[in-house]
């Protein structure tokens, strides 16, 4: 019981470092690809995938707490 | 072109960091899926359990003795309570369930459109350097290979110094766009021009060469054509300007081509020159 909201909380923590890990190579590639061209593929292909990766983060720190609810239902009493 | 810089190995570096990403967030919602499974599973499984100690003590107080069915009757109430908890725990659980299949949906849809969309992107950019690379590179001062004026095969166009093109009596006003054509549009085919097609052009590439390879291509180019940018720039109504006695160029079709140019850091362009 308690072990699946371990699990959901270190998979919240592993969504976290592979965002920071994206969002840091994406930045180290800034002195060589810079202009509009990068501007525009930030805009349309770039910014939906960071969203998805930032939502994902937030939604598995939702699951974690919905989790240690129903931990605590069960061992309380 | 130092505004629009790119080296290939940065674009290979997104691609690559794209990629990662999406396996590992697939990979993440996967098991978070697995995990809120388990979690309903084990939690169904603690209140059976619990149902099942409930009714055994049901069954025991009734068939107890008097003296003994306070004691049972506390225990009963206790279980009771304890399969409440247990089916708030359920509750919870399913809850979890359901944000975890979202959530796998959702993560899947970014792997699998956004993420290869965004390589698909990448790997256009890439090709559009390539065949920059193996094109014959024109001289800075703007003539062919040759070493006369470029050579783009239709008569009257010779190239033009972008910074000597002036509208400033003319502006651009309102909404970039012209003609259903959004500003995107617009970088897209002048750096396409000066990256592919100016290249291509100079090499003895004719628009039916830059047709056939949009064709190859099929589909997946939508409406960013090459022969496109071709006819943008070599066609019906190409860039057209007014010599001044000063030496700069008065611009009567083409600001919009001009002003990308511009920003992309692109010094020539084709035009007509009059006067």
């Amino acid at each position: 019981m308690a072990e699946s909201g371990r699990r959901l909380a270190a998979l919240e923590s592993a969504a976290a470092d592979a965002q920071r890990s994206l969002e840091s190579r994406v930045s180290s590639l800034a002195d060589r690809w810079r202009g509009e061209a990068r501007h525009q593929f930030e805009a349309e292909h770039l910014a939906p995938v960071l969203d998805g990766g930032r939502n994902m983060r937030a939604e598995l720190g939702s699951i974690a707490q919905i989790a240690a609810r129903a931990d605590a239902e069960l061992n309380s009493g | 072109m130092s505004e629009a810089a790119v080296d290939p190995e940065a674009l290979r570096g997104m691609r690559a960091a794209l990629s990662e990403w999406a396996q590992t967030a697939t990979g993440i919602a996967v098991q978070a899926g697995a995990a809120t499974d388990a979690l309903l599973a084990e939690t169904e499984r603690e209140s059976r359990s619990r149902l099942a100690r409930l009714k055994a003590l049901e069954d025991a107080l009734r068939a107890a003795p008097p003296k003994e069915q306070g004691q049972l009757a506390e225990a009963v109430r206790q279980a009771s309570a304890s399969v409440d908890r247990a089916r708030a725990a359920v509750r919870l659980a399913s809850e979890a369930v359901a944000h975890g299949r979202a959530l796998r949906r959702r993560v899947e849809q970014v792997a699998n459109q956004a993420v290869p969309s965004a390589n698909r992107d990448l790997e256009h950019k890439l090709q559009a350097l390539s065949d920059y690379a193996a094109a014959p590179v024109p001289a800075p001062s703007g003539a062919s290979a040759a070493g006369g004026v470029p050579n783009f095969g239709v008569s009257g166009l010779v190239d033009v110094p972008v910074d000597r093109m002036d509208f400033e009596d003319n502006p651009i006003r309102g909404n970039f766009g012209r003609g259903g054509a959004e500003v995107g549009d617009y970088r897209w085919a002048v750096e396409t021009w000066e990256t592919v097609v100016r290249p291509g052009v100079l090499a003895g590439q004719s628009r039916a060469d830059f047709a056939a390879r949009d064709a190859a291509r099929g589909r997946e180019i939508g409406l960013r054509r090459t022969a496109g940018v071709y006819d943008m720039f070599l066609g019906d109504d190409p860039i057209a300007v007014s010599r001044r006695s000063d030496g700069s160029f008065s611009v009567n079709s083409g600001r919009h081509r001009i002003a990308i140019a511009r920003q992309l850091g692109i010094t020539h362009l084709p035009g007509k020159i009059h006067g």
